[in-house]
């Protein structure tokens, strides 16, 4: 196994943090993390080697997300709000009890609309700068730092409201 | 000095020039408001930090570690889902009305197909003739994704043992216990290996990966054969240690049961 394979399988854990972060229902984080590893591996050729390898792959998430996301769109799905949870057609059990166990900073989180989420999650969960965060998105700087600033604020807002003082 | 919100963020993510972050450090001193906006951002800062910090630690699905080792020398492994009991309804519904709008449609539906596609193909590659057949979907869903071993591979499975001569064109290697508390083995062909599973009376082919070809075309010895692709799926599912050879015996004298 050469180091592009072991450094893809030592970023599974937090690729797969990014996927729920983005999909919210784990099965879906698994299977876009699956999507994700998929066509890094098909386009690994433009990866450079001396860059990050785990901004490279979260913009193929990224970009991997919003493919499925306009897909489902053209299937006619009505985007469930986050109240209703990504399970509304899937009561399942565990799928409840795990949105159950989700703190409050995720569940604030899972509420934020999805630039928001993406750019918070990027700065301030998997540590990326402003500039590798921006680049995983491709957008320039100011738009990520006005969504990371909206992000900042709805969280405060909603953590105060559920009396979890950050 | 006045501080906006934006530089309260860009400070506490350590993205300010240095010259600014060290006059808001000296102005937090002399302004108490100040030092609590940032405190406060500090404080959200370290609580998204551990944000689903509880994924971080969860085992990673097989399937996920075989799709990050695709294409990686010397072998790839192609895993197949393990049905689940509760997921049995789900598969079954998906199979019926694979236009229904359920919540991931895009994902469940394309699926299934596709690796049961890849399981017929590369299981009917496997070594000489024909080794083990794709299960068809059973009425209530089960196994409906795992091939099951047919001729040589399913009789070396079931009476075979790592010490014995390669009588077939198929020998296995590790014996072991899943979690699930079945036995499973992994095997060697001439061209493939992979993990198989002992499930109601027959052997299902869990995983499948290029073997590792000894030099000469030789069968090397049982462990130093099984490419590393297949070992990282057993790593996955084995309860305990893999069966020593007078426990692997017993387990074929008792028939697997």
């Amino acid at each position: 196994m050469d180091s592009f394979h072991k450094d893809m399988l030592d970023l599974l854990p937090r690729l797969r943090r990014m996927a729920r972060v983005l999909a919210r229902d784990p099965a879906d984080a698994d299977d876009l993390t699956q999507l994700t590893l998929e066509r890094a591996l098909t386009r690994r050729d433009q990866w450079r080697e001396g860059t990050r390898q785990d901004s490279w792959m979260f913009r193929i998430m990224r970009n991997a997300w919003i493919d499925e996301s306009r897909s489902r769109a053209r299937r006619g799905r009505v985007l469930a709000p986050p109240e209703a949870g990504a399970n509304a057609a899937d009561p399942a059990a565990q799928t409840l009890d795990s949105r159950l166990a989700l703190t409050a900073v995720e569940a604030a989180l899972d509420a934020l609309p999805e630039d928001q989420r993406t750019a918070v999650a990027l700065v301030l969960i998997e540590g990326l700068s402003y500039q590798e965060a921006a680049d995983s998105l491709e957008i320039p700087m100011g738009t990520l730092t006005s969504r990371l600033a909206r992000g900042r604020t709805a969280l405060q807002a909603a953590l105060i409201d559920q009396g979890a003082r950050p | 000095m006045t501080v906006s919100d934006e530089e309260v963020f860009a400070y506490v993510d350590g993205e300010l020039p240095p010259e600014t972050m060290a006059r808001i450090t000296a102005a937090m001193t002399k302004d108490p408001a100040l030092a609590a906006r940032i405190q406060a951002q500090k404080d959200l800062r370290r609580l998204l930090s551990g944000a689903h910090a509880g994924v971080l630690r969860e085992a990673i699905p097989p399937k996920l570690k075989a799709a990050a080792t695709n294409g990686a020398k010397p072998a790839e492994v192609i895993a197949f889902p393990q049905p689940k009991p509760k997921e049995k309804a789900k598969d079954r519904i998906r199979v019926q009305k694979p236009a229904s709008p359920s919540t991931r449609p895009a994902f469940a539906v394309r699926k299934p197909p596709v690796w049961a596609a890849m399981a017929a193909c590369l299981v009917a590659g496997l070594a000489v003739g024909r080794l083990a057949l794709p299960s068809p979907p059973t009425a209530d869903g089960r196994a409906a994704e795992l091939p099951t071993a047919v001729g040589p591979l399913a009789q070396a499975l079931e009476d075979g043992t790592a010490a014995g001569a390669a009588s077939g064109p198929v020998r296995v290697g590790v014996t072991f216990k899943s979690q699930a508390g079945r036995y499973c083995r992994t095997f060697q062909g001439q061209t493939q290996a992979g993990v198989a599973c002992r499930a109601e009376g027959s052997w299902r082919v869990l995983a499948v990966s290029p073997a590792a070809t000894a030099a000469g075309g030789q069968y090397r010895q049982a462990g130093s054969e099984t490419p590393a692709a297949v070992m990282a799926v057993v790593d996955d599912m084995i309860a305990g240690a893999p069966l020593d050879a007078a426990g692997e015996a017993q387990a074929v004298k008792a028939g697997w049961r």
